[in-house]
C-alpha cells in the first residue's frame, strides 16, 4: 500500500471511529436512553415519524408530478406550489424532529447500518436536489410556469425528487429490519 | 367477538404458496412492507390534499370536483396497493395477526374507510354543489379514518 492510500485509510479510520463513538455516548445519554427504552414513547415517535412522512411526501408528490406535466397541468406551477407548501413544511417538520429523537435513541445501532447510510446520503441528494432546481432551474419560471408540459430539466427536477424520497422511504423502512 | 368467525380465512392465508414463500425468504417481507408505504404515500397524501381543499384551505382556484378528478386515480392506486400488500403481508404470518389487538382496531378503521370512500367520500368530491358543513365532516372523516388506520398499522409491530 502506498504512503497516500495509507495516510488517506488512517484518516478514513480515525473520523470513522470518532462519528462511532459520538453516536454511541449520544444513545446513551440519559435522553436516549429513556426514549429507547420507554413503553410508549418510542412507538407513539416512530408512529408519529411515520404518518408525517406520508403527509410531507404525500404533498411534495403532487408538486412533483406537476413539475414532470403528470399531473394537474391546466393550472400554473406556482398555484400548485403554493398549495401544497405549507403542509409539506409542516409535515417535513414533523418527520424531521421525530427522526431526530429516533435518531438520539438509536445512534449507535444506525451508524454502521448501511440502510441508514444510504438514507441519510439520499436525504442529502433530496436537499440538493432542492438547491439546485431552487437557485438554477427556477430563475426561468416565468417562462414555463403555465406549460402543461415544461421543459425537460424542470421534468426531471420533479422526477429526482421522487426518486430520492422513494430511496429515502425504503432505506428508512430496511434500515429498521437490519437493526 | 366475531373474528373467529374469521378463523378460517386466516388458516387458508396460512397454507397458501405465497404465504410459505414470504415467510422462508428472508427479504421478501421487508419488501412488500416498502410497497405498503408506497400505497399509503398515495392515499394519505391524495385524501389529504383533498380534505384540504374540502375545508377550504388550499387550491380555492380550483373546484372540488377538479381536485377530485385529479387525485381520484392516486388514491385508487394507493389503496389498491395497500390492500393486496396488507394482504401478502397477513398471509405470511396470520397467527400473529390474528392475536394482535392494534390489527383488529386497524381492520375496523380500514373497512370502514373503503366503505366511506366509496360513499360519502366519492359522492362529496365529485360535486361542487356540497354545504360546507357536509364537505368539513367529509374532509375530517378522510383524515381521521386513514391516519388512524395508518397508526394502528403501525402498532402491529410493536404490540
Amino acid at each position: 500500500m502506498s504512503f497516500s492510500t495509507s495516510a488517506f485509510m488512517r484518516l478514513y479510520d480515525s473520523i470513522d471511529k470518532f462519528l462511532e463513538a459520538q453516536c454511541i455516548w449520544l444513545a446513551n445519554t440519559p435522553g436516549g436512553t429513556y426514549i429507547r427504552e420507554s413503553i410508549w414513547e418510542f412507538p407513539t415517535i416512530e408512529g408519529i415519524h411515520v404518518l408525517s412522512i406520508a403527509m410531507s411526501v404525500g404533498m411534495i408528490l403532487w408538486f412533483d408530478l406537476r413539475l414532470m406535466g403528470v399531473n394537474m397541468k391546466n393550472r400554473p406551477i406556482s398555484e400548485v406550489f403554493r398549495g401544497v407548501y405549507w403542509y409539506m413544511v409542516g409535515g417535513f417538520a414533523a418527520a424531521i424532529i421525530s427522526g431526530m429523537l429516533l435518531f438520539w435513541a438509536e445512534a449507535d445501532r444506525a451508524y454502521p447500518n448501511i440502510f441508514a447510510r444510504i438514507k441519510f446520503l439520499a436525504l442529502l441528494f433530496a436537499g440538493l436536489n432542492i438547491l439546485y432546481f431552487h437557485l438554477g432551474t427556477q430563475r426561468s419560471q416565468s417562462d414555463w410556469d403555465d406549460s402543461p408540459t415544461p421543459p425537460l430539466r424542470v421534468r426531471i427536477a420533479g422526477f429526482m425528487s421522487i426518486t430520492w424520497w422513494i430511496v429515502v422511504i425504503s432505506a428508512g423502512r430496511l434500515m429498521a429490519y437490519t437493526f | 367477538m366475531g373474528k373467529e368467525l374469521l378463523l378460517p380465512l386466516f388458516n387458508w392465508m396460512g397454507e397458501t404458496p405465497w404465504s410459505k414463500a414470504i415467510s422462508e425468504s428472508k427479504y421478501a417481507f421487508a419488501i412488500i412492507e416498502v410497497f405498503h408505504l408506497f400505497g399509503i404515500i398515495l392515499l394519505l397524501g391524495g385524501a389529504s390534499l383533498m380534505a384540504l381543499r374540502l375545508m377550504g384551505l388550499t387550491m380555492k382556484e380550483q373546484k372540488i370536483s377538479e381536485v377530485g378528478r385529479q387525485l381520484r386515480w392516486y388514491t385508487f392506486a394507493g389503496l389498491a396497493t395497500m390492500l393486496v400488500t396488507g394482504l401478502l403481508m397477513t398471509s405470511s404470518i396470520p397467527n400473529k395477526y390474528y392475536h394482535s389487538v392494534p390489527f383488529w382496531w386497524k381492520m375496523g378503521f380500514f373497512w370502514s374507510g373503503v366503505v366511506f370512500h366509496f360513499t360519502l367520500y366519492r359522492k362529496v368530491t365529485r360535486s361542487d354543489n356540497t354545504g360546507y358543513g357536509l364537505a368539513v365532516l367529509t374532509a375530517l372523516l378522510a383524515v381521521v379514518l386513514w391516519y388512524t388506520t395508518g397508526a394502528f398499522g403501525r402498532a402491529i409491530g410493536f404490540y
